[in-house]
């Protein structure tokens, strides 16, 4: 008796892990998550499912800006560099089905390598939105998470009392995106709120504008320089990350991170 | 006599009231439906070839769709095609006189139009090979319409195994014996001729490029 108890519970644990699971597949994730398996290294893990290999490698070390929020860039490798993507043709009504991988296109320093501080993508990026259904985060990491209107499957939970429409991840990352005014609006369970503004090339983005703890410090990012992202905190330390323009690859990796000015701490 | 002369001058008046009624149509124009796709404007019996590029929301990967149908205007000079699963939200139709080369281009709600796709240019092939398209996108869906001659369909990654400038900088080249007839013609094009409705959709950005070689 007690070990049938025990196979039904063993049988519904796998069930709602793969539920949990089931908005972003296991093949595909990169980055960390805290509930997977990896091998670790000196700077590398090792996701011991998908075989994803991640180096991680701190730039500059961390500046802090409060007690609860710190600037700290890292370079990120992740080796899932290709992306499936599905053709069908329907002609004269036959179809006719085709399989292709894509390298991957969130890299912004090389094939694979990233430096981000995180990275809202829109359902309507399908060159970097793998399901093109809802809204992704990428995290620093390389990590993705998708939004759903509730926080749980077939579940109802009432709305958040003066917050319109909010949509949740539902990968143990308990991530809260909104939308305010032209902007969205990330929150972290650590009350870590990420501010993301548009614009437009061939879709329509998102970048980081602010991030900001409760209690009003803040870091904020200028575009306004071309090729660079100025970091500023609210000490005026100022970081910038300079692009630099490759036109002999292809068009989607024209611009690369070529190198970063780093704040200094007093 | 007196009759047949009063029978030709009735016969002539019919002829004249009814010829409003068989005015030319229309511009041609494209409407949607929830899952149906109607085109209007054409000339009633005249095939008309509907071409449709789209991307939709795969299980964990994304799905890009091509459409192409040769369709018989109705005597209102419409076609319409039914899609099951639904018309998809991102998508890019175009309906072309397949006599004429009038064409109509539309999206449905909330998708836009953006004709910025670079015009093609015709390359010619060495040593008896067929001419090339060079494309200049990442990925192209190409529509080829000869007026009253054929119709062909293909497409083509840059650097992909098709592409003839494979691995080198520059535009993609499309041979055009990749680009195969759907229906009725056969074969495929050798060369690409002035009067040849080319149609080229970047199948991942939706921009298009629609005219002649010439770019008319």
């Amino acid at each position: 008796m007690r070990h049938r108890l025990l196979l039904i519970l063993f049988v519904a644990l796998l069930v709602l892990g793969h539920r949990a699971q089931a908005q972003n597949h296991p093949n595909l994730e990169k980055g960390f998550a805290a509930d997977k398996m990896y091998q670790f290294g000196d700077v590398d893990h090792v996701n011991l499912f998908n075989g994803n290999v991640a180096l991680t490698i701190p730039v500059g070390g961390s500046l802090p800006v409060s007690d609860h929020l710190s600037l700290s860039l890292t370079l990120v490798y992740n080796s899932k560099l290709w992306q499936a993507k599905e053709t069908r043709k329907i002609i004269a009504d036959q179809l006719y089905v085709f399989s292709k991988y894509a390298p991957e296109r969130t890299s912004n320093s090389g094939f694979g390598w990233t430096i981000s501080l995180g990275r809202l993508i829109d359902p309507s990026e399908v060159d970097v939105n793998k399901e093109a259904k809802s809204f992704l985060y990428q995290a620093p990491d390389g990590s993705e998470s998708a939004f759903y209107p509730t926080l749980h499957k077939n579940s109802s939970e009432p709305l958040v009392t003066g917050v319109s429409d909010p949509t949740y991840s539902r990968d143990n990352t308990y991530l809260r995106l909104m939308q305010a005014g032209a902007h969205w609006t990330l929150e972290s369970p650590d009350g870590t709120t990420r501010e993301f503004e548009s614009y437009t090339d061939t879709y329509t983005r998102w970048r980081l504008i602010q991030i900001r703890d409760r209690f009003g410090n803040h870091i904020d990012i200028d575009y306004s320089t071309p090729q660079q992202w100025r970091i500023t905190d609210q000490h005026n330390h100022l970081t910038i990350v300079h692009f630099g323009f490759h036109p002999d690859v292809d068009a989607p990796y024209h611009n690369s991170v070529s190198s970063i000015g780093l704040a200094t701490p007093e | 006599m007196k009759r047949n002369v009063r029978l030709t001058a009735l016969a002539g008046a019919f002829v004249l009231l009814m010829l409003p009624l068989r005015a030319a149509p229309a511009s041609p124009a494209i409407t949607f439906e929830s899952n149906r796709v109607i085109a209007n404007g054409f000339h009633a019996g005249r095939e008309v070839i509907l071409f449709g590029v789209a991307t939709a929301p795969g299980p964990y990967f994304l799905r890009e769709l091509q459409y192409t149908q040769t369709l018989t205007a109705d005597a209102n000079g419409s076609v319409s095609y039914q899609i099951d699963d639904g018309v998809p939200r991102r998508s890019v139709w175009f309906a072309v006189d397949s006599q004429t080369r009038d064409y109509a281009v539309a999206a449905p709600a909330g998708s836009a139009t953006r004709p910025l796709l670079a015009r093609p240019a015709a390359l010619a092939g060495v040593q008896g090979a067929t001419d090339l398209l060079s494309i200049d996108a990442e990925l192209a869906d190409v529509l080829i319409v000869r007026p009253g001659v054929g119709v062909w369909t293909g497409s083509c990654g840059k650097n992909s195994r098709k592409d003839g400038n494979r691995g080198k900088s520059g535009a993609m080249q499309l041979p055009l014996d990749q680009i195969t007839s759907p229906s009725k013609t056969k074969g495929h094009p050798d060369v690409i001729l002035p009067s040849d409705l080319i149609i080229i959709v970047d199948g991942e950005t939706l921009l298009y490029y629609a005219g002649n070689i010439a770019g008319h």
